[in-house]
């Protein structure tokens, strides 16, 4: 399928990405260019959690947190050792790569649920940590932190975004179709058969929640420069509901799901803006739907019922 | 003939029951070796302690000379022991050519060749559309998909826990093929772990019984089943004493 030089599949994301380079300029409003680009920043999360629930089988709740981490490691090394944002991007990323390791290798040899509650005690110890560290975080009032470019137009971020999420989607559709790809997978399976045809497991998880964590932080941290402040909201439970939630919409398990269902969720999200905290009731109905009626997502679906009427895959 | 396995005195108890006890066998080079026993007699706590699923409370387990007792079960497999799971465990989501080509993966690193690996035992298994995801198979096929994993990790002693259980008689009959074939094709020792008698006396050229963890009797499979101990604790008290 991936041998020939164009296939359909190859064709459509070819025009979903030519679409989305040239959105800016049909597009002129800065409001919908605001919306999009905060969209591209729930695409690369709802894309990693969806590596980590949708292949390796093993839900993380300090997702969120993740990106908590990358942004305020960012915003503290630029306010205190005045490094630029881009610097600060990166020491963001190897943060979240430093705790993803120690917090992998501690809980993940742990089996199935035990994992996603040591993930869900890690995000409230470092909540309650950003929150209480008044002195350092600016607690609840949030960090303000330096804008990565100095711009009166949401543009520039447009493409920064859209390139860290074609950068996060190409990387991982390497990841899957490699060798290691299919280790994930099969551990994601059944980890005891996985083990007995001599894939290492415990290495498997713990390199992909890595990869995983470290590509969330520094989409959280690029998140703080574009926001301009940083606050203990981005790593909470909400935040993860609702990335939740764009993943299963969108379709669990597959590439393109978790970017379509990020962008599609994020739009509901703006229009419903005035019900609040309510949209969250709205996205769990969406989920009950969506489990009930069409399993595998949005993309899932769309997938099954085009291969089923005969169209080619 | 040269010993691919040696198990010798291994003991294993769940708190107060004892699954194994003290048991010891060894398997030749190139031999079929069937291990018997009623439910519960430990066969398959033995298996999982020789492919490091379970660690033994005491004894030893030897395979080609080396000690490999406690080692993690993904090492045993790089070692060369390959299993199947009584209560199979398929990659529901993934292919039939992924899965095997997975278990090619501990001995190749590209997965071209990985791929390549797996059509030779996909052909080899006579399987069909290798396409189709492992979730939509029949027992037949979820079973042989299980034998081509192991058989693509290249192992020099394959465990194969109950893999007829579930089988028809003439899908019985293919399997034992199917087993004398891969003996031969593959170069390499077997361990049927089985309750089908039809299988395990028809393919093995030894057979060890166990009974509540511990070995009652071995041999040829005509003279295990005239044995009256054996006859004993498969039919009965009274049965045994009189045929014996």
């Amino acid at each position: 399928m991936f041998r020939q030089p164009l296939s359909p599949k190859g064709f459509l994301t070819l025009l979903a990405i030519v679409a989305l380079l040239s959105l800016p300029f049909i597009i002129r409003h800065e409001y919908w260019i605001y919306v999009l680009t905060i969209g591209f920043y729930y695409a690369i999360l709802a894309s990693t959690w969806n590596v980590m629930a949708g292949y390796l089988g093993r839900v993380s709740f300090a997702h969120a947190a993740f990106a908590a981490i990358g942004a305020y490691a960012s915003a503290l090394s630029v306010l205190h050792l005045k490094v630029h944002p881009v610097l600060g991007m990166a020491i963001g990323t190897v943060a979240g790569a430093v705790f993803s390791f120690f917090i992998g290798y501690l809980s993940l040899r742990l089996r199935g649920v035990y994992f996603t509650l040591s993930t869900l005690a890690f995000a409230e110890i470092f909540r309650i940590i950003v929150t209480v560290e008044y002195e350092y975080t600016r607690g609840s009032l949030g960090l303000e932190t330096e804008h990565l470019i100095v711009t009166m137009s949401y543009i520039p971020y447009y493409y920064v975004a859209l390139a860290l999420l074609l950068g996060t989607v190409f990387s991982t559709y390497l990841i899957l179709n490699s060798a290691f790809g299919l280790k994930i997978m099969a551990v994601g399976n059944s980890e005891e058969a996985a083990e007995a045809i001599g894939i290492d497991s415990a290495k498997v998880k713990v390199v992909t929640f890595l990869y995983v964590s470290a590509l969330t932080s520094l989409a959280g941290a690029f998140y703080g420069h574009f926001i301009g402040l940083v606050s203990p909201e981005v790593g909470a439970f909400d935040q993860l509901a609702l990335i939740i939630a764009m993943t299963v919409v969108g379709g669990m398990g597959t590439l393109p799901g978790p970017v379509i269902g990020a962008l599609l969720l994020e739009f509901f999200s703006e229009y419903l803006r005035e019900f609040g905290i309510f949209r969250l009731l709205i996205f769990a109905g969406l989920i009950i739907v969506t489990v009930r009626f069409f399993r595998r997502g949005l993309y899932g679906t769309l997938k099954e019922r085009l291969i089923s009427v005969g169209g080619s895959p | 003939m040269k010993t691919v396995l040696r198990a010798q005195s291994v003991t294993k108890s769940f708190g107060g029951l004892v699954a194994v006890r003290n048991f010891s066998m060894e398997v030749g080079e190139g031999e079929i070796v069937g291990l018997i026993g009623p439910n519960g007699a430990g066969k398959t706590t033995f298996l999982n302690v020789v492919t490091g699923f379970l660690k033994p409370d005491s004894g030893r387990v030897f395979f080609m000379g080396e000690d490999i007792t406690g080692l993690p079960p993904h090492k045993i497999c790089i070692k060369g022991v390959a299993r199947t799971f009584q209560l199979i465990k398929p990659f529901s989501k993934m292919t039939i050519l992924d899965a095997i080509a997975a278990g090619a993966l501990v001995r190749v690193r590209s997965k071209v060749e990985a791929y390549r690996r797996a059509q030779e035992i996909i052909e080899f298994l006579r399987l069909r559309n290798p396409e189709r995801l492992c979730g939509s198979l029949n027992v037949v096929e979820e079973k042989l998909v299980e034998l081509g994993r192991a058989l693509a990790t290249k192992p020099k002693l394959l465990l194969l826990d109950e893999i007829a259980a579930g089988l028809r008689p003439s899908e019985i009959e293919e399997m034992k093929k199917t087993l004398k074939l891969i003996r031969d094709e593959f170069g390499l020792s077997l361990v049927v772990v089985e309750h089908v008698m039809p299988l395990v006396m028809g393919v093995s050229d030894r057979v060890v019984v166990m009974s509540s963890g511990s070995k009652i009797a071995e041999g040829r499979p005509e003279e295990v089943a005239s044995n009256p101990k054996v006859i004993t604790i498969y039919l009965g008290e009274r049965r045994g004493r009189a045929r014996g």
